[in-house]
């Protein structure tokens, strides 16, 4: 479980967000967010529905033009070109899993490190590290779910990253994959990667994060440890829709 | 230090090659058992393979569905018709040289089709083609004096070479011309998809967005897949233009680009050895239906004429698409496996005897 108090970090941080806005038309999707996630930090971002989370993944991979503020990884600014991002060290999985339906388990690991000298051996390494080099030659629509939630990682993981986004990696699995998968998440990160996941399931990220920021209507309700946020009022309130009465 | 390694289950290029060398002779001796009429038609089958190749790589791996290959290959056919009869010299380097100006124009062309057809998907990218299939006879009158309107531009008439001409009739030297250049072009593009852009061209297909998060430059991609399947239908073109001595305008319609796309998708969508079972159908069929036709009645057989093959494509496409939806290479795939290898003991003609589930005592 993590530590109590907000760990104070130094260096610079591998991923930093800084006064991060994005409209689309008039709606202020984000508005103002700024967050860090240091190497070897595993770092959740949680929020009801339509708070900005996949918005902010998305800003940061290039996917949708960010309207004010800055993203550095490394501290040098990021592309907003999707497909140079991995030449960058970040990987990202995608919420809808985002596999290849016509290749098998194998191409899909092989498609996340087409640019490495010898990438077969790269994406075995990595089919062998979780447990797909028995399905390696299946066509990755045959595995059940939670398979290919972990065909998804592989690729994500195979280019061995420094900065791993994940969005929703625990949507749709089971208990014992969700213990497997808060294990892996921690592993990652252990060999110095820096992770930041977007997750509805409370308990996984509680229970795997360092640090967890809360957004709310696009803008940063809440940040702290899983203890410092799960204690906190403002975080009810935009959850559950509580109200906060103060004495 | 080491090179870049080949992708597992990516065949030696060197093993490609040698099989392609293997087709090649065997087509080219092949053509010593046909009459003229055969090499002529295994000819068009080799220019039109040409085409469907290109076609289907393009549709089958990256998923952009071109309409208009048919106006590709007169780009062909026009770049070689043109470069050849500036050229002040003839034989195999004419032959050559005229060859590949007819792959840079339709190189050029694809490139610039390519470009919209990146930002361009389904039934959009399927209207701009169609619609540079539909312009191609106003371009050939616009510009007339180069392009000689609906007549096209015809070629010196260039014969078997004097070392073949003993040996080789006109037809079987047009029909080994056209295998050649059409293994080349197919080696290429099988080369092409076997490796590592391939993949990326598959993971195009299968969603953009991660392919692009992963690194591979989507918009790139489509691009170069654009241009490679367009020069290998100007390619076929060029070889057509070489057996028939002409290009025009009016062998490349609408109708005909159409039948190229009926040629990929009955063959299976995505397999060369599809795209060739394919061509062999557009040649053969409306043959096969003239020969069939040829004794009725005048006027019922001018009737028919050209537009009983259009019907019979029709339902050769609806019966195949109900039957085969992965078209005829995908049929033989599965039948393949289907079959029982002979290592496999055959089940025995007497029938095991039938389980029955007894309760036990306890579950009584």
């Amino acid at each position: 479980m993590s530590a109590q108090t907000t760990p104070v970090r130094t260096g610079d941080p591998r991923l930093a967000v800084r006064s991060l806005s994005v409209r689309f038309g008039g709606l202020s999707a984000l508005d103002d967010v700024s967050l860090d996630v240091h190497e070897g930090e595993v770092v959740g971002l949680i929020g009801p529905n339509g708070a900005g989370k996949t918005t902010l993944f998305n800003a940061v991979c290039g996917l949708v033009r960010a309207s004010a503020g800055a993203i550095t990884v490394g501290g040098v600014p990021l592309p907003p070109d999707p497909t140079r991002l991995s030449a960058r060290g970040v990987a990202r999985t995608l919420q809808g899993l985002g596999l290849f339906r016509g290749l098998t388990v194998r191409e899909n690991v092989l498609a996340g490190c087409l640019g490495a000298t010898d990438p077969g051996t790269d994406a075995q390494r990595q089919l062998d590290a979780l447990d797909l080099a028995a399905h390696a030659d299946r066509s990755v629509g045959d595995l059940p779910y939670p398979e290919q939630k972990k065909v998804a990682l592989a690729r994500a993981l195979v280019a061995e990253p420094q900065l791993l986004l994940l969005d929703e990696p625990a949507g749709g699995l089971g208990p014992d994959d969700i213990a497997a998968l808060g294990d892996l998440v921690r592993h990652t990160a252990a060999t110095g990667c820096a992770v930041l996941l977007v997750e509805h399931h409370v308990d996984f990220v509680m229970g795997v994060c360092d640090r967890v920021v809360v957004l709310d209507f696009g803008r940063v309700i809440a940040t702290g440890t899983p203890d410092e946020v799960a204690g906190d009022p403002a975080v009810d309130e935009a959850y559950l829709g509580i109200e906060v009465t103060t004495p | 230090m080491t090179g870049r390694q080949r992708l597992p289950g990516q065949r030696p290029l060197l093993r490609t090659l040698l099989v392609a060398a293997g087709w090649t002779v065997v087509a080219l001796g092949g053509t010593f058992a046909l009459d003229p009429f055969r090499n002529y038609q295994l000819a068009l089958v080799a220019a039109y393979l040409c085409a469907t190749a290109g076609l289907t790589v393009l549709v089958g791996a990256t998923g952009q569905l071109s309409l208009g290959h048919a106006a590709l290959m007169a780009v062909g056919g026009y770049g070689f018709a043109l470069t050849r009869n500036a050229l002040p010299f003839d034989g195999l380097p004419a032959f050559v040289v005229a060859l590949l100006a007819g792959a840079l124009a339709s190189a050029v062309v694809g490139l610039l089709l390519g470009l919209a057809a990146a930002r361009l998907s389904g039934p959009y990218l399927a209207g701009l083609t169609l619609a540079v299939v539909i312009a191609l006879p106003a371009v050939a009158s616009t510009w007339s004096t180069v392009l000689h309107g609906d007549q096209g531009v015809h070629i010196a008439f260039e014969g078997v070479p004097d070392a073949l001409r003993r040996v080789v009739a006109l037809e079987q030297w047009q029909a080994m011309v056209a295998v050649v250049v059409t293994s080349a072009v197919v080696t290429g593009l099988t080369v092409l998809r076997g490796g590592r852009f391939g993949l990326r061209m598959l993971a195009v297909r299968d969603d953009e967005v991660a392919a692009r998060l992963s690194g591979i430059p989507a918009g790139r991609v489509k691009v170069l897949a654009f241009t490679a399947s367009s020069v290998a239908a100007g390619v076929g073109g060029a070889v057509l233009c070489f057996v028939a001595q002409t290009v025009s305008p009016g062998a490349y319609t609408v109708g005909f680009s159409l039948l190229l796309v009926v040629a990929v998708v009955v063959g299976g969508l995505g397999s060369i050895l599809g795209a060739a079972l394919g061509s062999v159908v557009i040649v053969l069929l409306p043959w096969l239906i003239g020969r069939l036709t040829a004794n009725l009645p005048a006027d019922a057989a001018q009737r028919l004429d050209g537009n009983l093959a259009v019907l019979v494509f029709g339902l050769l496409l609806i019966t195949v698409m109900a039957v085969a939806p992965h078209g005829l290479h995908g049929a033989l795939v599965a039948r393949r496996r289907r079959r029982p290898s002979p290592d496999v003991p055959r089940p025995t003609a007497e029938p095991a005897p039938r389980k029955v589930l007894v309760p036990t005592e306890e579950q009584r």
